[in-house]
């Protein structure tokens, strides 16, 4: 038998560095990039003025006519965008925190750390009515539920559990506190915030995809730089240890990257339930492998989210419906299936 | 030169003591076991000089060397530690497995290299693992999942391996196996020292051993010499017979009855 290459891995030789590939989790990454991309102009495509996919394609190259050109620019790519980057964002945070909290359950729309982030932005909305969308109060609010919650529970790798259930109780609290201060604004004032809770996209601007987008991306090479210890955590800190990784470090800048990611993902259209979740669990079904990477799992939250914007908009047509009550159907069947799937488990 | 010094040692869990002045040194290529009673601190000694846990007081050498200047990449490739009950990540290969074990000596730009297919490939034959290459790790039996984390330990290649309690859970059938392969790795000129329950297993296949009584060392010496009727009757409170096995006159042990 041949170990001279891991089996099912591309070797790449540069010079006196080596790097591999491995053969499925890439082939999957090229399918979801393709999949995100058909889905992104069949997106562009729908909506109340029809445009084939073909003319959405000319107008993006610039080969459009005017009123395409406004259709695609002014109304339907801000949202588009949005949705995309914070799937992307969605997905990385949910494959974070599952690894660090070894569990599938604990994602961060489950411990309430998007309801710390949206309530930050809503006190920020209504409150200090400052005009523009105050997106980066999220992070804030998304420190403070996670302070909550490891002050609550110390040691997160070895209580999934407590984990999970103290943090539905702290989502709750938040959810609730954000819904006391809604309440005490009039309706008129409420609208796109009240919109906004339940995970909508449709007024979404580029003044708030423009700077996440920038972070993300500035974020890139700690994700990529974090992502061979991370595989290694799923084997417990004590295996991890003994394989050299510095466990307590690693542990923190993961959490400081969750929350940040996280938040930044409720941010642009509020937080949306199911994606961080799912997108894990779809990017390790599709490499066969637990230990899918964290670019793998963000394509899969674009793709899903992108996937459940399509269907509300199609579904709801001509009324507008959130974005997120259509994933909180989807993301309820999920944890349900999750749930009797773990039972039957330890059963 | 020996592999690992310890002078001293000391420490406690919230002002329990767990060990008391602890101090010996391993030499190189034997077996060595750590015996004692439930609670005697043996696990936890164990996790000190893996640097699992931080040093309270003491010092502790490897090959010559502080055990608390090594970053803990460094550390992971001077010794290589297997917890009692490693957790398996679920959906990975064995093959994936011994090839973590590779993880201390790579990095971002380093990630594959001969050395790395050599000392899978030896840790692969010496474990028997062709079999099991590419089976689904989590879904092996208590032996086989036993001998493919030996694998991942073994691809570490460091010099110094820790093992805690290897065989408890397993029947004597495989416990027979599983130490008949780490027998094998101080062929090597490795130095193994073990955690173990089972005195006549210790006895038969370690060099030394080491019995903890309340976090102090009760006895130290060649494993035939350590167990004696007096020292396991005073460590388990128990009243026990020893008797020479038929073969190799290792030590049976065989406790007596407590009723009238």
């Amino acid at each position: 038998m041949n170990t001279s290459i891991p089996s099912g891995v591309w070797r790449l030789q540069l010079g006196k560095a080596t790097v591999l590939l491995h053969r499925r989790t890439w082939l999957m990454t090229l399918l979801m990039l393709v999949t995100l991309l058909l889905l992104f102009v069949l997106s562009v495509s729908i909506g109340s003025a029809d445009m084939s996919m073909r003319e959405v394609i000319a107008t993006l190259g610039g080969q459009g006519s005017k009123l395409h050109e406004i259709m695609v620019y002014k109304i339907r790519l801000p949202r588009v965008t949005g949705v995309v980057v914070a799937g992307l964002a969605m997905g990385m945070a949910g494959c974070l925190i599952q690894t660090l909290v070894r569990n599938r359950l604990a994602t961060p729309d489950m411990v309430g750390v998007n309801e710390g982030a949206s309530l930050a932005v809503i006190v920020f909305a209504l409150y200090l009515t400052l005009g523009s969308w105050p997106w980066w109060a999220s992070p804030l609010g998304a420190a403070l539920a996670a302070v909550a919650l490891f002050v609550l529970c110390r040691r997160p790798g070895e209580q999934g559990y407590l984990f999970i259930i103290i943090g539905i109780a702290i989502s709750e609290l938040f959810n609730a506190v954000g819904e006391f201060a809604m309440s005490t604004q009039p309706l008129t004032h409420l609208g796109s915030v009240y919109l906004w809770t339940m995970g909508h996209f449709a007024h979404v601007s580029y003044q708030t995809t423009q700077p996440i987008t920038l972070i993300l991306l500035a974020l890139c090479p700690l994700m990529a730089l974090i992502n061979r210890p991370l595989a290694l955590l799923r084997f417990g800190d004590a295996t991890a240890r003994n394989l050299g990784v510095n466990v307590p470090l690693v542990q923190l800048g993961i959490l400081g990257l969750a929350i940040l990611v996280a938040s930044l993902g409720t941010a642009i259209g509020g937080p949306v339930i199911f994606v961080a979740m799912a997108a894990p669990i779809l990017a390790s079904w599709l490499t066969r492998d637990n230990l899918a990477p964290i670019w793998l799992a963000a394509l899969c939250g674009a793709v899903m989210l992108m996937g459940s914007d399509i269907l509300v908009r199609v579904l709801a047509q001509p009324n507008e419906i959130p974005t997120g009550i259509m994933t909180r159907i989807l993301g309820g069947f999920l944890l349900l299936f999750l749930l009797i799937k773990d039972r039957q488990w330890s059963d | 030169m020996t592999v690992l010094q310890v002078r001293n040692l000391q420490f406690g869990y919230h002002q329990k003591p767990v060990l008391h002045d602890v101090s010996f040194s391993l030499p190189r290529g034997k077996l060595i076991g750590i015996v004692g009673p439930n609670g005697s601190g043996k696990s936890t000694l164990l996790k000190l000089l893996a640097g699992q846990l931080p040093l309270q007081q003491g010092e502790v050498d490897i090959q010559g060397q502080a055990l608390a200047s090594f970053s803990t990449k460094a550390l992971a490739r001077q010794l290589a530690f297997l917890p009692q009950r490693p957790v398996m990540a679920e959906g990975i290969r064995v093959e994936q497995l011994v090839q973590y074990g590779r993880h201390p000596h790579q990095g971002w730009f380093n990630q594959w290299s001969a050395e790395d297919a050599r000392q899978v490939a030896r840790a692969r034959d010496i474990m028997q693992l062709e079999p099991l290459w590419q089976r689904i790790a989590s879904s092996l039996s208590g032996g086989q999942a036993q001998r493919a984390w030996l694998g991942m330990i073994l691809a570490q290649n460091t010099d110094l391996i820790l093992l805690d309690e290897p065989t408890s859970a397993l029947d004597i059938g495989l416990q027979t196996e599983v130490m008949e392969s780490i027998r094998h790795i101080t062929t090597e000129n490795r130095t193994v020292l073990i955690v173990i329950h089972d005195l006549g297993m210790a006895a038969r296949y370690c060099d030394e051993l080491i019995a903890l009584d309340e976090g102090r060392v009760a006895a130290m010496g060649p494993a035939r010499e350590v167990i004696t009727k007096a020292l396991v009757d005073r460590l388990y409170n128990t009243n026990v017979d020893i008797l020479a096995a038929p073969d190799d006159g290792a030590p049976v042990i065989v406790p007596r009855r407590r009723t009238s």
